[in-house]
């Protein structure tokens, strides 16, 4: 099953790399990755690529700035300039599929969002993920009308709930240090520094 | 039904050496080696119970008209397409503790009709638990669900 392929146009399209973006953050798709190809088109070769495998070699650095693609360094200088010439804010992309999750179509079929779920989310990331430049989180939507910002790498890890009361939880892990930590505060309030630290760092991705 | 195989009534507990059983699905529950947030309901741990099997008197048949039942209520073919077994420790889950050192799960044996090995787990009751709470919970109970996990036709039930 080919969920984004073929592609129509050269790679060197920036248009061509937005199913790869929008599989990228589109956490409602998440479950249905291992079944997705991607044939990329460059201009010397066409290539397919299992998109999870694709995935799992993504590493992102702060503010968006750089991409990493360990395995496919061929594609790597290819992806970080049309990501920068055509997503130079990421943050914007991201909000964009919040307020995406809004809509019935977008999700699957058996989980539901509020509208202040996802007014909520956005003004979240826009206040503490955008406003920090943290590293973007998996955003996803699961059951219970939730929101829910990821973010695990070696560490920190940082589970994040929304659900429109005007609330978020969380429930932190420091990797290096085992401390714990779960909180549900006001939505207006920021995350704690010390997470905001952990989650800007360019660290976060080694 | 179960003929020499049915569990003698004696044995029909849960202990704590006892192993529980979780049936997962990919890619609903269980995707690319990893437990997915859908695996475990914050519901399930607030208030229904999540629900599991007793290694020792579980049944295969049981097992398997369960996982037929679900797949059939599948939204998409893809999302209950191959189904898991996850197998962990009662004690171990049972010793899970909060920040506070609270112990954070109970586990009790909960015959259902159709499943007498059925069991539950839940979070223990505390007062003014707050969704980080169970934010906590399903990330603990996470690491457990994937200790191992075996495709269902390779799981060598005990009936």
């Amino acid at each position: 099953m080919l969920n984004y392929a073929p592609l129509d146009k050269p790679f060197s399209n920036t248009n061509s790399l937005l199913p790869v973006m929008d599989f990228l953050f589109n956490s409602s798709n998440e479950t249905t990755r291992d079944k997705s190809e991607l044939i990329i088109n460059d201009a010397e070769k066409t290539t397919l690529v299992k998109l999870d495998n694709l995935i799992s070699s993504f590493h992102y650095e702060h503010a968006f700035g750089k991409i990493f693609i360990s395995n496919h360094k061929r594609l790597t200088q290819e992806i970080n300039d049309l990501i920068l010439a055509q997503h130079t804010n990421i943050y914007s992309f991201l909000e964009r599929k919040i307020k995406s999750f809004a809509s019935k179509s977008h999700l699957q079929s058996d989980l539901s969002i509020s509208q202040e779920a996802v007014d909520e989310a956005c003004y979240f990331f826009k206040k503490n993920v955008e406003f920090n430049g943290l590293t973007p989180p998996k955003i996803k939507v699961i059951p219970m009308d939730e929101i829910n910002f990821n973010w695990d790498n070696k560490s920190i890890y940082l589970d994040l709930a929304i659900v429109g009361d005007s609330t978020y939880s969380f429930y932190m892990k420091d990797k290096l240090t085992g401390e714990e930590l779960c909180y549900d505060v006001g939505i207006t309030d920021r995350l704690p520094n010390f997470i905001v630290k952990k989650l800007s760092g360019e660290n976060v991705w080694e | 039904m179960f003929g020499s195989k049915f569990p003698k009534k004696r044995d029909l507990y849960l202990g704590e050496s006892d192993s529980l059983l979780r049936l997962l699905f990919s890619d609903i529950d269980y995707f690319n080696g990893d437990l997915t947030d859908l695996a475990i309901s914050l519901q399930d741990l607030e208030t229904r119970g999540f629900s599991l099997d007793i290694d020792r008197i579980s049944s295969k048949k049981i097992v398997s008209a369960r996982m037929l039942a679900q797949k059939s209520k599948a939204k998409k073919p893809t999302d209950r397409e191959n189904a898991y077994i996850s197998k962990f420790s009662n004690s171990s889950v049972n010793a899970e503790v909060d920040l506070d050192k609270n112990k954070l799960f109970s586990t009790s044996y909960d015959p259902m009709n159709g499943n007498y090995a059925h069991a539950s787990l839940k979070c223990c009751p505390l007062e003014q638990k707050k969704r980080s709470y169970y934010i906590m919970a399903r990330a603990k109970l996470k690491e457990h669900l994937k200790q191992n996990i075996v495709g269902i036709d390779n799981y060598p039930f005990s009936h």
